[in-house]
């Protein structure tokens, strides 16, 4: 039996996080949300998705927090996408670093992120 | 009871026995307790109304992201119009019409292409915008800056640009420093660079931070071009021309190398020594005499004369004879 694709997705920003899961869904994923860092390693813990896309600005922890715990706590490799707002050339380094798949600079635009991440979930697969 | 009322009598008897000072001491215990659950009570109340704005904000908020979502992701005509209809009715209450925008403009900032315009259409076609124009006209500079940021990033053309822009012109001049490099920035992003025409004439200092900030706005314009680039290097105003020269530097703007060569002499020492850089970036080699001429004649400080020799060095690529170099200073000497 076909085991649906789980997607994380953290961000502060409600409205756009609504939108993410509306789209995501739509394409056949299950999505999971967050509104903060500590939920979205709640989340991750309890559901082992096949990707996360997250926020980096968060509140009580950030973006860059969650991919530490996912990758030297957890030990996971699931792929991870991060965006921002502040895509200052620091933070994207230390994302990389940190071992994201992906970065977005805010605005972006829907349709290429899902392109994206349909990308990397076949990736992963192969 | 009748011994409290005794107990009390005993301390008001030696309350009255005491001196002023004392008295005054213990009055103000009491009151110190008095004013002490007066403002738990009114925090309580704050903290109770906190809660229930944040309940009701809650509520409504998830009705009107509904609405935008719907909006931008149908395709419908009947159902768009549906929806505008709907958020301009809401909008005529102002807790509403804030909480509206402020779902829109949240939105907007995070996505672009075509459901950033959809956010646009839906902030113009419901009159969201006309609520944002009138902020201009307020008197309080905070609620102008509200206006202008909601229009600028919600910016689309809507055959209303002339009056907004004519809304903005008069707050260049404005006495709030805040607002008035709103004004600039709101200029450039309604117009581009053609925004930028009060720096032409421009008598005020432009600050670092207000130039880094136009600098950014700049960066989001596509095919820019600068046509006043050249009223702006020869400007009197030191920090017009430093704007100028960071355009210059940033855009490439070889096409400005005769003017920037002039600008070795410019009056201010900051301007200068940006020029030199700039001219040894672009590696034009038009400048190494009125450089040697500058060092020769001009060049008093130390540190100037080495910049001097530092940037003829690197334009002429190879070691300067230099017999002789009629020089003083030990340190300019070793640096030659």
């Amino acid at each position: 039996m076909d085991e649906k694709i789980k997607i994380v997705v953290a961000d502060d920003d409600s409205s756009l996080v609504l939108l993410l899961k509306f789209r995501l869904e739509n394409e056949g994923y299950v999505t999971h949300v967050a509104k903060d860092g500590k939920e979205a390693i709640d989340l991750i813990e309890l559901h082992n998705p096949n990707l996360i896309i997250s926020d980096i600005m968060m509140p009580i922890k950030n973006g860059l927090e969650v991919v530490e715990h996912v990758r030297f706590y957890l030990k996971s490799k699931v792929p991870i996408i991060l965006f921002s707002k502040a895509g200052h050339e620091e933070i994207v380094m230390r994302s990389f670093k940190l071992g994201i798949n992906d970065f977005l600079n805010k605005p972006f635009i829907v349709n290429e992120l899902l392109i994206r991440i349909e990308r990397m979930l076949t990736k992963t697969q192969i | 009871m009748n011994k409290i009322i005794e107990a009390l009598k005993f301390i008001y008897a030696a309350f009255l026995e005491e001196s002023l000072l004392v008295q005054l001491i213990w009055l103000c215990i009491p009151i110190f307790f008095l004013l002490f659950f007066i403002n738990i009570f009114l925090i309580s109340i704050y903290r109770f109304r906190l809660i229930q704005r944040d309940k009701k904000e809650t509520k409504y908020k998830k009705t009107y992201q509904n609405f935008t979502l719907e909006f931008i992701m149908t395709n419908d005509y009947e159902e768009e119009k549906k929806i505008e209809r709907k958020v301009k009715k809401i909008s005529a209450n102002s807790y509403n019409r804030s909480l509206m925008l402020k779902i829109i403009l949240a939105l907007s900032s995070s996505v672009s292409g075509e459901y950033n315009e959809k956010l646009k259409k839906l902030y113009v076609n419901s009159g969201l915008i006309y609520y944002s124009y009138k902020k201009l006209k307020s008197r309080k500079w905070y609620v102008k800056i509200e206006g202008l940021r909601e229009l600028t990033q919600l910016y689309i053309k809507n055959g209303f640009e002339k009056k907004i822009e004519q809304k903005i012109r008069p707050l260049v001049s404005h006495k709030n420093k805040v607002l008035k490099g709103e004004a600039y920035l709101a200029l450039v992003q309604l117009k581009g660079t053609e925004g930028l025409y009060f720096l032409n004439d421009f008598k005020e200092e432009l600050s670092e931070w207000q130039q880094i900030e136009l600098l950014e706005a700049l960066f989001k314009i596509r095919n820019i071009e600068f046509p006043y680039a050249a009223t702006w290097l020869t400007s009197t105003n030191p920090s017009v021309v430093l704007f100028a020269l960071k355009i210059v530097e940033v855009y490439s703007l070889i096409q400005y190398k005769s003017l920037l060569v002039e600008l070795i002499n410019y009056k201010d020492t900051k301007v200068r020594r940006r020029v030199i850089k700039i001219l040894v970036k672009f590696n034009v080699t038009e400048a190494i005499n009125p450089l040697w001429i500058k060092y020769e004649h001009e060049a008093t400080s130390y540190f100037e004369k080495i910049e001097l020799l530092d940037a003829i060095h690197c334009l002429q690529n190879k070691p300067q004879k230099l017999s002789p170099i009629k020089e003083d200073n030990k340190k300019v000497l070793i640096s030659a």
